[in-house]
């Protein structure tokens, strides 16, 4: 996926999927003794992703006129940046209206190839790690357009997230 | 009375990049006769008058236009949906200055700024942008603007 | 007619083994080899392919060197070595990746070159939903992989038809 307008520089799909795989893999073997360190991991994890959310909030809505509100911010990491990043849109979007806002996806494309022959229980511990990169995006993307937030999100095997994004009032 | 010259070419004498909480991460003065100090203070009384704006009226696009003008200065702003502000400051002519060329040069500064950001270098909590690709390309900016004024015989 | 499916990686290990037989009555295969567990079947088929395949090399080098035929650049045929053996019940067939994985099916005698099958498994079977997956760490144990399993199956199933 190529963000670059200008020069339609391209990049192959897989090259993310192993840096992905590998990154993941990176920050959970090292030393996982504790549980305060795997949580060390797992939350630098997500501050990779922040960062990354913020850059990508910048470049994908320049083009874009000004959001109207939060409700209207939603609607576009639902729409414009899930077809951006996960090639799909978000499937189902659920709100209280009180600032809690639950992304469900059906397919997520970055666990489509993910499987194994464990119970539902240990593919869902198995598969969480790989779940703290993308919050960080979400979370990098909504605090970059305005809504600080936290982001947690579950799994459900075989194929579906859930997101799950309270904004924290400032 | 005194003659004063007649500007007859349009250039950019300033631009500015203001950040979220209103601080300014870069300031660039492209003119000779202006002091630096008074853009800084334009830059700042430029921020309410956008904010002014955009509470005013329901406007919902990035350009904000003209926001006023100071003897030979205009100054136009463009707020990004990431709650940047894009301050531009022109040494005005009698060549009428047309939006949509603005548009594109606040357009040009925005894709510097993203480019920007998406280096991994970049740290986003240093003060000013010291980056010499974001300052290069800003110059680029100002030196290719305002190319095909015509100045009168 | 796709009879069964080994899979060898370059520790010379059976990672996976699929076996189609008994949902056709074939009495001719079902009745001698059932005994025998497929871990042991696996090595067998390992050893038969391993001496084949060497043989074909020694065969076919000209002073040490596998032989292309001088034809035109776009034609050079690779001398790609043993690609499949013939016996009255079943036909072998065996590709081998450049990373040492080793694909060998056994189908019934009149099915033709299958190289292309193979070749596709790999790449869009293999590649995709094993090493892809960030769960399946190393490459020596076996694949327990559902995606896999039903790709594979879907995949043989429908080019047995």
């Amino acid at each position: 996926m190529s963000l670059y307008k200008q020069d339609k520089r391209q990049v192959c799909e897989s090259c993310f999927d192993y840096i992905f795989i590998e990154m993941v893999h990176y920050f959970n073997d090292i030393d996982n003794s504790t549980d305060k360190e795997k949580e060390l991991k797992s939350s630098k994890l997500e501050q990779m992703g922040y960062l990354t959310g913020q850059s990508l909030a910048e470049r994908l809505t320049g083009d874009r006129s000004r959001f109207t509100d939060n409700l209207d911010v939603i609607k576009f990491v639902c729409k414009d940046f899930w077809s951006t990043i996960f090639k799909k849109q978000v499937d189902n979007l659920k709100t209280n209206h009180k600032g809690t806002y639950v992304l469900t996806d059906n397919n997520f494309k970055w666990f489509s190839k993910m499987s194994s022959n464990s119970g539902q229980e240990d593919f869902k511990k198995e598969v969480l790690p790989y779940l703290s990169f993308p919050c960080g995006i979400i979370r990098g993307v909504l605090s970059n357009l305005g809504i600080n937030c936290t982001v947690l999100a579950d799994v459900n095997p075989p194929n579906q997230c859930i997101f799950q994004i309270k904004t924290v009032k400032s | 009375m005194s003659l004063t010259a007649i500007n007859t070419l349009t250039k950019i004498s300033c631009v500015a990049v203001i950040g979220k909480m209103n601080n300014p991460m870069f300031i660039k003065n492209y003119s000779n006769e202006v002091d630096e100090l008074k853009f800084h203070y334009l830059a700042n009384i430029s921020c309410d008058l956008i904010e002014a704006k955009i509470t005013q009226s329901k406007y919902n696009d990035s350009y904000l236009g003209l926001l006023y003008i100071m003897e030979d200065l205009a100054v136009y702003g463009y707020l990004t949906n990431t709650k940047i502000k894009i301050i531009i400051i022109l040494t005005i002519s009698i060549n009428p200055v047309k939006d949509m060329e603005m548009k594109q040069i606040f357009k040009k500064v925005h894709a510097v700024y993203s480019n920007l950001i998406s280096n991994p270098f970049y740290d986003p909590d240093s003060r000013n942008i010291t980056s010499s690709s974001f300052i290069k390309g800003i110059d680029n900016i100002v030196n290719t603007s305002f190319q095909n004024d015509v100045t009168p015989s | 007619m796709i009879y069964n499916f080994y899979l060898f990686n370059r520790h010379c290990n059976c990672i996976y083994y699929a076996n189609w037989q008994n949902e056709k009555d074939d009495e001719n295969l079902n009745t001698k080899n059932n005994d025998m567990k497929w871990e042991e079947e696996a090595k067998l088929v390992y050893g038969v392919v391993y001496s084949l395949r060497n043989l074909c090399r020694k065969l076919s080098s000209v002073n040490g060197v596998p032989e292309k035929s001088e034809k035109d650049d776009d034609k050079i045929d690779e001398d790609r070595g043993f690609l499949s053996y013939k016996t009255n019940s079943y036909k072998l067939h065996y590709y081998e990746t450049a990373s040492g994985l080793k694909f060998v099916v056994c189908s019934d005698p009149r099915t033709p070159n299958l190289q292309d099958m193979l070749h596709q498994i790999y790449r869009d079977i293999y590649v995709e939903y094993v090493v892809k997956n960030p769960l399946y760490h190393s490459d020596n144990d076996y694949i327990n992989n559902t995606l896999f399993k039903n790709k594979l199956h879907e995949f043989i199933k429908s080019q047995s038809k």
